[in-house]
């Protein structure tokens, strides 16, 4: 593979519970791996291209289903509650902040490392390639779960506030322009990053969970201190 | 073999699909994001001026009749100590801002700070790009601490007026003295005139009053009233006084012969001046005479005064 070696899943140091270091640098290292053009041989290919295919087909119906379930509730939710309060101008940006930028990306970084865990990628050429598949496939699957899961909570919005009329369009742009400054924006980019790295290539393993928290406070602590 | 070529054509190109899919949707995110903030959008640019930039962020909007006509771009303290908010009014929307335009910051005790601007007369002329103003500031929680010492003294004083000892107290006990006499059996009489039986007297003195005026209506106005001989003597007066005119008259032309009669007397009286000189000079002569007599026999006297 061209001196690029993909480190196989139990190829860490200590056997039972390995390290952060060792394991840090074992996700590193499947990161590299996947990054690099030269470890994509066809054969490798089609199975990192099945492993995103059969990923998809998994999670994304039932996580995008669920996400806009709980998108309408949460908008439903806060939205009367503003209105209950005469805050209504307030609804539709913590809408949009809540879930875009803080519960959706969570939501999905965490269904995919429950659903998406390492022994779900079948060993079609080797355990190698299958690991390689595994982690392109969360990697790819948490950004488009959560994009998608973003633009569906963006829709439900505004068919909550404004209903089936296109006359809100320019005050929801607004809205939209005021959540997402620069920073924001940055923030949100950098977490969803995070947490697909994340996601794939420490899926399966407890300290996922601390990671992805440790991501999420740190986000928030770039975004408002 | 044919089979799998096709299944593995078919990942790829499923899989090269999702990703363009994820990567066209976060492009469009982007894209839509950065066309709400305005980043494709022609602005000029505004500079209100303020003492106080609180509650003052970037991204906020500034608003005109309800609308959002533009964006807070950046806010920076001036070398003068001042506060500069720099806005961005998209082009389009700076039409609505006119050289007399009034622009206001305010800030309510919930939410957002809002800046207002206002454009009384649409005849003036457009606000030109880089335009600074004055903003103006209506702060509520400002007030909180006036409002709070004035509510202090206002309870202090109502506290006050409660007390059991107070001035507004007595006068309530008096006010309820003067309700439970007029309870009483003459009403609101009683409570003015402090008692029963002063109500009493004055309703007595006000039968006899009323049949006071009924007399005195009989007597004056009735017949043969004292008004109606009043009438009578009126009468018999401009009577007398006709009378007492004519006499008048007369004497008026009495005293008009009277004066035609001093007039004849007047130039009598000068003849009698020739006649009394003439009277004088006849005694001066007698006199004399009768000195002669006496001075002759046998009438002289011894005319000697003698000494003792």
């Amino acid at each position: 593979m061209n001196g690029i070696s993909l480190p196989a899943p139990n190829d860490t140091g200590a056997a039972a519970a390995p390290g952060w270091l060792p394991m840090l640098h074992t996700a590193m290292l499947q990161l590299a791996a996947a990054l690099s053009p030269s470890i994509y041989t066809p054969d490798v290919r089609h199975v990192v291209a099945s492993g995103i295919c059969s990923a998809t087909a998994q999670a994304a119906p039932r996580f995008l289903a669920l996400a806009g379930l709980l998108s309408l509730v949460i908008v439903h939710i806060v939205v009367v509650t503003a209105q209950s309060y005469g805050l209504s101008q307030f609804a539709l940006s913590t809408v949009i902040r809540v879930l875009v930028v803080e519960l959706l990306p969570l939501a999905a970084a965490l269904f995919v490392s429950l659903r998406l865990s390492p022994d779900a990628a079948s060993p079609t050429v080797g355990p190698h390639a299958d690991s390689l598949a595994g982690v392109v496939s969360r990697f790819v699957l948490v950004i488009l779960l959560t994009t998608a899961s973003g633009v569906i909570a963006l829709i439900l919005a505004y068919l909550s506030v404004y209903g089936f009329t296109p006359w809100g369009l320019s005050a929801f742009t607004r809205t939209i322009g005021q959540v997402f400054d620069p920073l924001v924006l940055m923030a949100l980019a950098l977490k969803t990053l995070l947490f697909a790295a994340s996601v794939a290539t420490l899926a399966g393993t407890a300290r996922l969970f601390g990671l992805l928290i440790a991501v999420e406070t740190l986000m928030l602590v770039a975004e408002f201190f | 073999m044919d089979r799998e070529t096709a299944a593995v054509s078919n990942a790829e190109r499923k899989a090269l699909a999702l990703i363009a899919l994820t990567v066209l949707l976060i492009v469009a995110f982007i894209v839509y994001v950065m066309a709400a903030r305005g980043v494709f959008e022609p602005t000029q640019r505004l500079v209100l001026i303020g003492d106080n930039s609180e509650g003052v962020r970037p991204g906020m909007d500034l608003g005109f009749a309800g609308f959002p006509i533009g964006r807070v771009n950046r806010v920076e303290l001036a070398a003068d100590g001042n506060v500069r908010i720099l806005i961005d009014v998209p082009t389009k929307d700076a039409r609505w801002l006119r050289t007399s335009s009034v622009f206001t910051l305010e800030r309510s005790l919930v939410g957002d700070a809002h800046l207002r601007a206002f454009s009384a007369i649409a005849d003036d002329p457009p606000l030109p790009p880089d335009a600074e103003r004055p903003v103006l500031r209506g702060d509520a929680s400002e007030q909180i601490p006036q409002v709070l010492a004035t509510a202090r003294s206002l309870l202090a004083n109502l506290e006050r007026l409660t007390a059991e000892d107070s001035p507004l107290s007595a006068t309530l006990g008096h006010v309820e003295s003067v309700t439970g006499r007029m309870r009483g059996r003459h009403g609101a009489l009683s409570g003015v005139l402090g008692s029963e039986e002063n109500a009493r007297k004055l309703i007595i003195a006000l039968d006899r009053t009323n049949n006071l005026l009924a007399k005195t209506d009989t007597r004056v106005f009735g017949e043969g009233g004292m008004l109606s001989e009043s009438q009578a003597a009126v009468v018999q007066l401009q009577g007398l006084l006709r009378e007492a005119r004519d006499s008048l008259r007369q004497v008026d032309a009495i005293l008009a012969d009277a004066q035609i009669i001093a007039g004849d007397t007047r130039s009598a009286s000068a003849d009698l001046q020739a006649l009394r000189s003439e009277v004088e000079t006849s005694l001066r002569k007698a006199g004399q005479l009768i000195d002669e007599i006496n001075n002759k026999w046998p009438f002289a006297r011894d005319a000697e005064i003698r000494l003792p």
